[in-house]
């Protein structure tokens, strides 16, 4: 196989692995700062950690802090920049709305029998991985 | 008038015109609407006028699907039949309940609530309710307590009104009055042992009667009713077998299929975040002369969106510790809770709404009975237990057995079955639940369903509501239904049931107000239009 060929077809199915696994491309890669004010927007990080740990193994296929900061942040009113550039009661604000949208259209999962939004597990799951890379 | 069965001639043959086998809520409901009319009554009662347990034991039969208690515990059989223990909770269908649902077979009703509705005003009085009012607005808006504040497209919080303990018997609070009608007879003591028809088998002639000391004798009359509840019905139709070798309207194997039951169990518990939710609407409570008790359930909206049934949830309050079981992760959950309670304070200040003491002080100077529901309505868990609508499912059933009882008769066994609709519906239902408390800023809600399954595919502490229904139901269609809109044995002239055996489904109510409409609305169908 020439190599232009190996390369395409790898990235075929490198592209199609991402599909299954994510249900969508990411859209793009959060910067790391983003991942940090995601990660550090709840006070009570152990309580998240052990959420997010269920959650991660819930869904093995959201391991990646950034596959999940871009997972939050496409559902955050305002993305990135919003997180980005927002104080930090101004991200916390969009999370809870984001949260409360979560429920609203339930967008949910349900981890140990307890019923979360999703983007608060996700946001768990984050201070999850962060913690474990830490 | 009252007989002793005991006391009538042997090989008897007596004659009335309607004939009701059974004194419970349905048979006595019927017998009153004839007092004072031109028509002789003869009313069958298999007990006396209180409990005697060696005629209770004709009802036991046994279990062979889903656990169920003995098939006595759920049912009496004296006079007044099983409202003399009967916890006294009514609401009427909703007029969704009596739609086919898409996608749900064998749902829908032969008759709407329209047709049921003018039945319903007079049932009121009959079961001794204060008002025919059911709308939450009817009872809330301005009284304290008052319901969660829900999204009602998602989960609605209904009225049921709770008859008084002491007026709940069917059989104390109409002896007097049947005892004083010239043309009808209560028969105590008499066993209804089958329905002898004529050669045809199209037209019922005689029940025969059995008393346990051994006298028998005959009655004919021009119209029959089976009003003697889900299984006795059924057991009657199926030894009926002289002539039908499967049993009086039978022809399509209908006859003891279809039970439903409202599965309940406690299926998921609520830590609420900060403030306790005052849950007080949810339990007993009084307004005026009237008792209310409120509960949960999907939106009938909910329900038709996602090809569901009606599920209710009732609060059951706690005010104990939590849950052993609940573990590390229920306090890391409460913890996080904490995180999104101080976001929501921030974004909307006040909320959720703390119990303002003040109410509590206001409440000891009204009356300490109240006192004590406010107080409890702030706990620390919170059980909430389902009430399901079963799908209509032919392989849930009543059947015959081998065995005989007493007098002789075959005995039944139940084998109560539940599908995979109704799974599905309370994992949505749950799911549905949980998302809007926490939308709502009341707490979080964690589904012990699952975990809880036992070795049949259901919890372990599952249970019915004692509401045994669905085993002769209604449809306009004989290979769908037992009997007719007018609830006529399909196949038979003069055979009529009575009953929440009638109910080709459950509901989200309980089944004593519609079955007293119904019955209502057949003694006008027998006087109007078969009789004359």
């Amino acid at each position: 196989m020439r190599r232009r060929t190996f390369l395409s077809a790898a990235t075929g199915v490198g592209l199609s692995w991402l599909w299954r696994s994510y249900g969508f491309w990411p859209a793009f890669r959060p910067p790391a700062t983003a991942i940090e004010r995601l990660a550090g927007a709840l006070d009570h990080q152990e309580s998240a950690a052990v959420i997010g740990r269920a959650y991660v193994q819930a869904f093995p296929r959201e391991t990646s802090p950034r596959v999940l900061a871009a997972l939050l942040v496409e559902r955050i009113p305002g993305g990135l920049g919003a997180v980005s550039a927002g104080s930090e009661t101004q991200v916390r604000e969009l999370l809870r709305r984001t949260i409360a949208e979560d429920f609203s259209d339930l967008e949910i999962v349900v981890l140990h029998g307890w019923v979360f939004a999703r983007t608060e597990a996700r946001l768990c799951a984050l201070t999850a991985l962060r913690d474990r890379a830490a | 008038m009252f007989a002793d069965a005991r006391s009538v001639p042997r090989d008897t043959r007596l004659e009335t015109d309607v004939c009701i086998i059974g004194a419970g809520p349905a048979g006595i409901t019927l017998a009153r609407e004839f007092i004072g009319s031109p028509f002789r009554v003869s009313v069958l009662e298999s007990g006396g006028l209180e409990y005697d347990q060696e005629t209770q034991e004709l009802y036991e039969g046994g279990s062979i699907g889903l656990p169920y208690p003995d098939l006595s515990g759920p049912r009496l059989r004296f006079f007044g039949g099983t409202s003399n223990h009967w916890g006294g909770i009514c609401r009427p269908f909703d007029e969704a309940d009596f739609e086919a649902r898409e996608g749900i077979p064998f749902t829908g009703w032969p008759i709407s609530k329209a047709d049921v509705d003018p039945f319903y005003v007079r049932a009121v009085p009959i079961v001794r309710l204060h008002s025919g009012d059911w709308a939450l607005d009817d009872w809330s808006p301005d009284h304290t307590p008052v319901p969660l504040q829900l999204d009602p497209d998602r989960i609605e919080t209904r009225v049921t009104q709770v008859v008084d303990e002491r007026l709940r018997s069917f059989g104390r609070n109409y002896e007097g009055e049947l005892r004083r009608a010239s043309n009808v007879t209560v028969y105590l003591h008499a066993n209804a042992m089958g329905i002898q028809t004529d050669e045809s088998a199209q037209t019922a002639t005689t029940v025969p009667v059995l008393t346990p000391e051994g006298n028998a004798f005959q009655v004919a009359a021009k119209v029959f009713v089976l009003g003697v509840g889900a299984i006795e019905n059924v057991r009657l139709l199926l030894v009926s077998n002289d002539r039908r070798p499967a049993g009086l309207g039978n022809q399509h194997d209908l006859v003891g299929r279809f039970f439903l039951e409202h599965p309940r169990f406690l299926a998921a518990t609520i830590a609420p975040f900060g403030a306790a939710p005052n849950l007080t609407f949810y339990d007993s409570h009084r307004i005026g002369d009237a008792t209310i008790r409120g509960y949960l359930a999907s939106s009938k909206s909910f329900q038709l969106a996602e090809g569901l049934l009606d599920l209710q949830l009732r609060v059951e309050l706690d005010d104990g510790e939590p849950p052993e079981d609940a573990g590390d992760f229920a306090r890391h959950v409460v913890t996080l809770g904490k995180d999104l309670e101080s976001w929501q304070r921030l974004a909307m200040p006040g909320t959720p709404i703390p119990v303002p003491y003040l109410d509590v002080i206001r409440k000891v100077l009204d009356s300490p009975e109240d006192t004590y529901s406010y107080i409890r309505g702030r706990v620390n868990n919170i059980g909430i237990t389902t009430r399901i609508e079963p799908a209509p499912n032919p392989d849930s059933r009543v059947l015959l057995v081998g065995e005989r009882d007493e007098l002789g008769m075959r005995r039944v066994a139940l084998d109560w079955r539940l599908s995979e609709i109704d799974r599905r519906n309370v994992r949505q239902t749950l799911e549905l639940f949980g998302a809007e408390i926490a939308r709502a800023g009341i707490g979080r809600l964690r589904i012990v369903y699952d975990q809880d399954e036992g070795e049949s595919g259901w919890p372990d502490d599952m249970g019915g509501g004692e509401h045994l229904m669905g085993t002769t139901r209604m449809s306009n269609d004989p290979k769908q239904g037992v009997v007719d809109r007018d609830c006529r044995v399909h196949g038979m002239a003069n055979l009529f049931v009575a009953g929440s055996s009638l109910f080709p489904t459950a509901g989200g109510a309980t089944p004593t107000l519609m079955l007293v409409a119904l019955a209502l609305r057949l003694a006008d169908h027998l006087k109007l239009k078969v009789l004359t």
